[in-house]
């Protein structure tokens, strides 16, 4: 179980730090555009490459989100209860959670399929679509792995410690 | 079932799924797919939730949000908020509570260039809460008024709520930025209005700093207080005047304040990574949730709720402003319990039409919602903002936060009562444009 968290967590970190690469290109692409628009011309397909490396910094840094827990939740009911029934309670909700994000994964996936038939482009520079689709639903993927990788550590504890450390 | 009875059992699972300890953003996209999937088909539900997710993901216009967090992070982890302090509490420190009001000071200039309250709120707690320890202030006055003062970030612009409220809602965020600047200064004046005569009627809470000269003062403003000066105008003013969109005000923003950092000498490369990683989790988590409400958006509007909820308002027997009351005192409830950013993306889809029919100003509605919502940082249990500050300021209980921040929420209180009453205060700006 820990060499499953531990590759979720390099994983992840990885990916981040992709993403945190995408947020910097993208305000340097801003910036330059707007200076080239004053003294020049506007930027060709600024607002694509924009929106491909948005693309990439969101559906890369989501299981990252999720490993670090920086996702808003409300603690103080759960809480309440004892251990053993707060382990049952996130077994519950992690459950829904995989089983409906990885629905979305699958059906981004199918999306992109169709994308990809359409041979669908962007309009100024004519970059192929489907490829920010793919990466999209491999972002959903990721953090349905995420998700799967906390039920079974919750499954794990509850089995092992009936729940004391969940 | 009808799809209202489906759309109203979707928001009751909504608060149950949240009080489960579920992330927000995924009970939202749980409900929103499952009502969607009910209401139409499995094949249709597939294809309504991956687009929504493509164009929230590719999205131009929503890149405003990590912009703007990062810039609050650049900000943050290069201590330009040090320098701010540090100018502010020259020149006020000397007067009673100037300590206090210094730190007020401070927060709203750093609110000026970071949206968030609790990259405020740990920057203060950090800077200004060991400074008036120093001067013997009491610890509820000199940990609450960090905890509250937090709040200004999110009314001065650039406020990240403000512009999830703009995203939800469609309403200009250039006007919903010019609409926060009149609350936000009303709030930081009533903010420094309550600490001065909480220091005047028992002075022991709040002694006097030491004296400074009249030219070290100067000093102090021209060096710490021209970077924000420039950053500020060179956003808003931009953004205002009409130079740039609101997506390249958050690109000039987080360049601007990098090359300060820069110039100052005060980012090396692991605070810069580290100002990389923050906005990345946090622009991350809040553009999910952006996702998922919208998912969520699109499940009630097939419903038809918010638009019977219209309906329903309009019709009933108290005045258009009695309906507000209801509205706000809702969201003052649940603001005690949700998060703020959360709060927004999961209401405004079912209060905005019902204030818009109601023939309220949808920007002062945006204010109004997000003080009361922010009051939500400050109140028990859930207030961020005084769980933030404990966790800087470990020997002060949570309690005595808590219980040193009551007159700062009345000052709250009060500034939506006025914004309420008088609403030019917020829409005087933005109806120069408009």
């Amino acid at each position: 179980m820990e060499g499953l968290e531990r590759f979720v967590y390099w994983v992840t970190h990885r990916l981040s730090m992709v993403a945190q690469t995408a947020l910097f290109l993208i305000m340097l692409i801003i910036l330059a555009n707007i200076v080239m628009r004053y003294f020049w011309a506007p930027i060709k397909g600024t607002y694509e490459m924009v929106e491909v490396l948005g693309a990439l910094f969101l559906s890369l840094g989501a299981a990252y989100c999720a490993v670090t827990r920086s996702n808003i939740a409300v603690e103080f009911a759960v809480e309440m209860l004892s251990p053993k029934k707060q382990t049952l309670v996130d077994i519950g909700t992690n459950l829904i959670s995989f089983l409906f994000i990885a629905f979305i994964s699958w059906g981004v996936l199918e999306y992109a399929g169709t994308v990809y038939q359409r041979g669908r482009e962007t309009a100024a520079l004519g970059l192929p679509l489907f490829p920010v689709y793919y990466l999209v639903s491999l972002g959903m993927f990721l953090l349905a792995l995420v998700v799967l990788t906390e039920l079974i550590r919750l499954i794990l504890v509850l089995a092992l410690k009936g729940g004391e450390k969940g | 079932m009808t799809p209202v009875q489906i759309g109203l059992i979707g928001i009751v699972l909504v608060f149950v799924l949240i009080a489960s300890r579920m992330p927000v953003a995924y009970v939202m996209l749980v409900i929103g797919v499952a009502g969607i999937a009910q209401l139409t088909s499995i094949e249709a539900t597939l294809s309504i939730s991956a687009s929504t997710i493509y164009d929230t993901f590719a999205s131009y216009s929503l890149i405003v949000v990590p912009l703007f967090v990062w810039m609050g992070f650049i900000a943050f982890h290069a201590g330009i908020s040090a320098r701010i302090y540090d100018a502010v509490y020259k020149v006020m420190g000397s007067m009673p509570a100037g300590l206090a009001l210094a730190t007020i000071g401070a927060s709203c200039a750093f609110g000026a260039i970071c949206g968030s309250t609790t990259a405020t709120s740990a920057t203060m707690s950090a800077i200004a809460v060991p400074e008036m320890r120093r001067y013997h202030y009491k610890d509820s006055l000199a940990t609450s008024v960090v905890a509250a003062s937090a709040i200004l970030g999110i009314m001065i612009p650039p406020s990240v709520i403000l512009i999830l409220y703009g995203i939800a809602t469609g309403e200009s965020i250039k006007h919903l930025f010019m609409a926060g600047i009149g609350p936000g200064i009303l709030l930081t004046g009533l903010f420094m209005l309550v600490t001065f005569l909480l220091a005047l009627r028992n002075p022991k809470l709040a002694p006097s700093g030491a004296p400074v000269e009249y030219k070290e003062k100067v000093r102090a403003l021209v060096t710490g207080g021209i970077e924000v000066v420039i950053i500020f105008a060179a956003v808003m003013g931009g953004l205002f005047l009409g130079f740039f969109t609101p997506t390249e005000a958050g690109a000039v923003g987080s360049g601007a304040t990098l090359l300060v950092a820069l110039v100052r000498r005060q980012l090396n490369w692991k605070r810069f990574v580290d100002s990389l990683n923050a906005a990345v989790r946090i622009s991350v988590m809040i553009m999910f949730l952006v996702m998922a409400a919208r998912i969520f958006g699109r499940f009630l509007a097939l419903t038809g709720v918010p638009s019977m909820l219209a309906n329903f308002a309009v019709q009933l027997p108290i005045s258009p402003l009695g309906v507000m009351g209801v509205i706000l005192l809702i969201y003052l409830l649940l603001g005690l319990f949700i998060d703020a950013l959360a709060l927004i993306l999961l209401t405004v889809p079912i209060f905005y039409p019902v204030a818009v029919q109601l023939g309220f100003d949808p920007i002062w509605f945006g204010v109004i919602i997000v003080l009361v919502v922010g009051m939500g940082v400050i109140t028990p249990p859930v207030g961020a903002n005084i769980y933030v500050v404990a966790g800087m300021v470990r020997d002060v209980p949570v309690v005595t936060i808590f219980r040193g921040v009551w007159p700062y929420l009345a000052a709250v209180i009060l500034c939506v009562a006025i914004v309420t009453a008088f609403p030019q205060i917020s829409l005087f700006l933005p109806d120069l444009v408009r």
